[in-house]
């Protein structure tokens, strides 16, 4: 087997060029394909990132049966102590308590049900961006007594920042929840049905308004990676208390659930696109390889050599070209991912401007999770290492006094 | 002759039918005007029952049948001062914190009244129990032990109202609705309304406890006891007003 | 002459030719698959928007968009829609009622938009006859009739036949009930639009409503072919006082998804053009190095080394060429086959149906990028052709004759 080995190694230094070719061939593959998953995976987890982070949180925590029922009465009490241990989690990056009912506003003779979040404003603007689609006025600070409307709420109770709408609703069982408040901000949403129904106060007064101290609706968790998910939910589950249910995303809108898996079939199938390209590629470099070398094999093999001992040193030869050009591809791979994932490729024109009014960033994010390199690597390798069967078939088959004589 | 008797046992068994219907509508009718009067003025306490809390309210109402009524909370601290007002088929809401009355959109008509398992559509539709049905007897039962004109009553086609049927078991003395169920399409009764303890108020007997119960949410009720309950109190339609919503106590 | 001689060139090593010739065409034929399906599910999506609901152009009064109001009907609509009927392109003009309002069941109630339609005139725009799962479509003389989604059917615990109550604010801002029977129910990709339509016969809402015929919204389908700008402008030159909005102003989120639809396809080709540009380079090189004494004997006989170096381009180009050619036209037949029998992508129906997009997926590339993806590849070719050219041209003649394989 040594000796296989040492000729093997021998063999491949002997044509330097021939090598440096076969194995750059598969060092481009890994790279290409390192690129190509880190920018799906990236895209992927971002998607995901965008869609829990507008609202939704990667993981809620809710009165039971809260999602089904959605009444204010399904509150829960969490104390700050709470909300601490869930931000103590390592995997945890945002905290988000809100008390949420919906109610009638009232301006003049307008009336409009609305949508009411109270919110606790720092934690909130921090997960969701939502200082920044203040249009007029400003945002709410804690203990504020101020609402914000969405414009297209504004514009129907003809409100603007200084007036004063009435809340009407239901509190927490059954109370009379009434209240004048100064509208201090509108904000402008790219989804006209948030415009048209979305309001917030801040949490306390929201609290005091439903009669409901202490309590919250749902604590929205965002968390640092998609991968994370499991882990963090069961972790939570065990801090979170009788009578709650915790939820992920995916429980919570399934539609989106299959939206994303849809985008990521369509992205196996341009990976697997990619595969046949460069297993082409490979398998090119390797099939000149080993016919250059045809005369070479006749020699060898009319001298005495036996074929399987042949087969086994060139098999050798493919496989420690592999080897080589998968690790250098995936050695390489790492700084240059790295620098894709510090600094996503920015977007421009249309698509970008699209981004931004969503309140997404205009980027193609990369993705570093190890799991792309060690899968990425592996299937290349086993490419090239599937493409070593030609030169063993064509040893097999070599007629050694025609190629004595190419 | 024979022929003629059988007119006349056709005209008799047809007329008998039409008398039923005619029975079963008027039958509706008095106990209708029993409960409502032309007018009224009740103290009500109304408890509202749910599987993990409780909740009582006392409350004035007047109404000046069929299209006015008027409500003012008494208690809880909260909710004192609240009035809702009732004029033909609109609802208004004065809420004394934020000194504004409010009319409630169509959007929360079907939204619960304080919580409770009226709505506010139910305030607006008592008397439709006459005007939107049909009305069939269906012959006599007893119901806690009262026998009972049971009257069946179909809504006619253009009457807005949710229910396939309805079910009223009325006492044949006295004239009380002892009892309402409301059926949806597949025959399943999704409430029931019940009245019991008789009392009397003023020139009446009826029902002082009434209970509105939801029959898909096990633990769930509303109770309301009538404290004091009077009938034909002059009245004006000037009394349910907007500007009286706010003077009313 | 030269580019006999290139052409000849490929095909002397069959083999290798052949091996790179089918990876490009592979790896086109596959890139213009992936974008016919891309292409395909945002047209899917567009077009669902459009035959469902938003149909190609729609026109309101100022006060509607400002605010959805029943008083802020389109005046005199009736004539309006005469006249846009006989206008050139039109293939249907519908006016519809608009209303927000309560549905209501024994069971719960939900909100719902109320559409007064003429059952017709909706036919000719949108798809809405089509998409009846149970019972059946609207009939002018099937009064009191509406349809509603499966969905909210559901959620009403209601069936074809069952009475639903419709409840909504008059002119008057007083509330008005009407009782409908649910003449059958529709099932559309978008889930929230089964969720919160509800369809009425317009002559219904108008006697319900009382007053004259008031028509909310217009809307226009266009015949296939007729310039969107063209019917705008002619649109709007006739009714100045009126909103005219086509559906891309109406749903800006479709263009979001477009675009990035273009964004990543875009990505994807380039990633695959540059596994190409290694697959062929190589190939290339592997091509040059076999021919060293052959380049090494025309050069020292006087071949000038631009020549070998155009040689080797047309070499380069020839083949890419050849491979795409091939690629592309493995690309149209399976783009053709799959656009005939669609793909189905029913597993994942109720994703789809977020972003409204069928479960049955047609595949269709616009002509524009098969020239688009020829130039890159001759690009590529060209980049491809640079190292390989480099190498032939700088061997010292004298040495390479000497080298042997």
């Amino acid at each position: 087997m040594n000796l296989f080995l040492h000729l093997a190694w021998r063999n491949l230094w002997r044509n330097k060029r021939r090598t440096l070719i076969s194995t750059s061939s598969v060092f481009f593959a890994v790279l290409l394909a390192l690129i190509m998953r880190s920018m799906q995976n990236g895209s992927y987890d971002y998607m995901i990132q965008s869609s829990v982070g507008l609202y939704l949180g990667y993981i809620q925590i809710h009165g039971e049966g809260y999602w089904d029922k959605r009444s204010i009465d399904q509150s829960i009490v969490v104390e700050a102590e709470k909300l601490q241990s869930f931000a103590s989690n390592p995997q945890v990056t945002h905290v988000v308590p809100r008390l949420e009912s919906f109610v009638l506003l009232s301006k003049g003779v307008s009336t409009k049900v609305a949508q009411v979040i109270g919110i606790d404003p720092p934690r909130e603007d921090a997960m969701t961006g939502l200082a920044h689609r203040i249009h007029a006025g400003r945002f709410l600070q804690k203990n504020d007594t101020g609402i914000l409307l969405g414009t297209g709420l504004a514009k129907f109770l003809n409100a603007h920042c200084g007036d004063s709408v009435v809340i009407y609703g239901q509190g927490f069982h059954g109370v009379t929840a009434a209240a004048n408040v100064p509208v201090v901000g509108i904000l402008k949403f790219p989804l006209p049905d948030l415009d048209n129904t979305m309001s917030y106060l801040s949490l306390e007064y929201a609290q005091w308004l439903f009669d409901a101290p202490g309590r919250v609706t749902s604590v929205a968790l965002m968390i640092s990676s998609q991968a994370q998910l499991a882990n963090v939910r069961s972790q939570i589950e065990r801090m979170a208390g009788e009578k709650t249910e915790v939820m992920t995303w995916q429980e919570m809108m399934p539609e989106l659930v299959q939206s994303i898996q849809a985008d990521s079939a369509g992205g196996i199938l341009m990976l697997l696109i990619l595969y046949i390209v460069i297993g082409f590629g490979i398998f090119g470099t390797i099939m000149m390889m080993t016919n250059e070398r045809s005369r070479e094999f006749g020699v060898l093999i009319s001298i005495g050599m036996k074929r399987w001992k042949l087969i086994t040193v060139t098999v050798m030869e493919t496989i420690m070209i592999s080897l080589l050009g998968a690790g250098v591809g995936m050695v390489v791979g790492i700084p240059v991912l790295w620098y894709l994932y510090l600094h996503p490729i920015p977007l421009t024109g249309d698509a970008a401007a699209a981004m931004v009014a969503y309140g997404l960033e205009p980027i193609i994010p990369f993705s570093m999770a190890p799991g792309i390199f060690i899968a990425q690597t592996v299937i290349v390798f086993s490419l090239a290492v599937v493409c070593a069967m030609y030169p063993l078939l064509v040893i097999r088959k070599l007629k050694p006094v025609a190629a004595l004589r190419s | 002759m024979k022929r003629e008797s059988l007119h006349i046992i056709v005209l008799m068994v047809f007329s008998c039918s039409i008398s039923s219907a005619q029975d079963a509508l008027e039958i509706i009718r008095k106990a209708d005007e029993l409960m409502r009067g032309k007018s009224s003025y009740a103290q009500i306490t109304m408890t509202i029952v749910k599987p993990e809390w409780q909740r009582k309210m006392t409350m004035k109402a007047w109404s000046l049948e069929p299209d006015y009524s008027m409500i003012y909370v008494l208690a809880p601290a909260r909710d004192k001062g609240t009035v809702t007002l009732k004029r033909g088929n609109e609802v208004w809401n004065w809420l004394p914190s934020v000194q504004k009355v409010i009319k409630i959109p169509p959007s929360m008509m079907l939204q619960s009244w304080m919580g409770s398992d009226f709505t506010n559509d139910d305030l607006v539709r008592a008397s439709s129990i006459v005007t939107d049905y049909t009305h069939t007897l269906l012959g006599s039962e007893a119901y806690e032990g009262v026998e009972c004109y049971k009257i069946q009553l179909i809504p006619k086609p253009e009457a807005g109202v949710v229910w396939a049927k309805v079910v009223v078991w009325i006492s044949i003395k006295g004239f009380l609705e002892l009892k309402t169920d409301y059926f949806d399409e597949d025959g399943k009764s999704v409430k029931s309304f019940v009245g019991s303890k008789v009392k009397s108020f003023g020139d009446r007997q009826l029902p002082a406890h009434w209970e509105m119960i939801p029959n898909d949410s096990p633990g769930n009720k509303t109770i309301l006891e009538y404290d004091d309950l009077k009938f034909n109190i002059s009245m004006n339609e000037d009394y349910f007003s907007l500007q009286n919503m706010k003077r009313v106590h | 002459m030269l580019i006999e001689i290139a052409w000849k060139n490929i095909w002397r090593n069959k083999k290798r030719s052949i091996v790179i010739l089918t990876a490009i065409a592979l790896g086109l034929s596959g890139g213009i698959f992936s974008t016919g399906i891309m292409v395909g599910i945002a047209e899917s999506m567009v077009n669902n928007a459009i035959d469902g609901d938003l149909a190609h152009i729609q026109i309101h009064t100022k006060a509607f968009k400002d605010n959805p109001l029943i008083q802020n009907s389109i005046p005199g609509a009736d004539t309006v829609i005469q006249q846009l009927r006989s206008l050139v392109g039109m293939k249907g003009v519908s006016g519809r009622v608009k209303i927000e309002g309560m549905a209501s069941s024994p069971a719960t109630n939900s909100g719902v938009e109320i559409v007064g339609i003429a059952p017709k005139a909706e036919a000719s725009v949108t798809s809405i006859a089509g998409k009846i799962m149970e019972g059946s479509y609207l009939d002018s003389s099937n009064r009191n009739s509406v349809i509603i989604g499966k969905k909210l059917a559901e959620k009403l615990n209601l069936r074809v036949r069952s009475k639903l109550v419709l409840s909504f604010a008059g002119r008057d801002g007083s509330i008005i009930y009407g009782a409908f029977r649910i003449a059958g129910l529709f099932e559309t990709e978008s889930a929230l639009f089964d969720k919160s339509r509800v369809f009425a016969l317009d002559e219904d809402m108008t006697r319900l409503l009382g007053g004259s015929p008031t028509v909310h919204e217009i809307a226009i389908r266009l015949v296939q072919g007729q310039s969107m700008p063209e019917a705008l402008s002619s649109i709007r030159s006739a009714y100045p006082h009126l909103v005219v909005e086509s559906w891309k102003d109406l749903a800006p989120e479709l263009k979001l998804t477009a675009e990035l639809t273009n964004v990543t396809m875009l990505f994807f080709l380039a990633i695959i053009l540059f596994g190409l540009l290694f697959g062929i380079t190589n190939t290339m090189l592997m091509s040059v190095l076999d021919r060293i004494r052959e380049f090494g004997m025309v050069m020292a006989i006087g071949m000038k080394r631009k020549r070998v170096f155009a040689q080797i381009i047309l070499e380069t180009i020839f083949l890419s060429l050849s491979g795409s050619g091939i690629g592309m036209a493995l690309g149209v037949i399976v783009l053709s086959i799959t656009q005939h029998t669609g793909i189905n992508l029913s597993v994942f129906a109720e994703g789809l149906s977020i972003y409204g997009i069928s479960s049955m997926l047609y595949p269709s590339v616009p002509l524009e990028l098969y020239f688009e993806l020829g130039v890159l590849i001759v690009l590529t070719a060209l980049g491809a052709a640079v190292y390989p050219g480099i190498k032939a041209t700088r061997l010292k003649p004298a040495e390479a004759i000497r080298t042997y394989a």
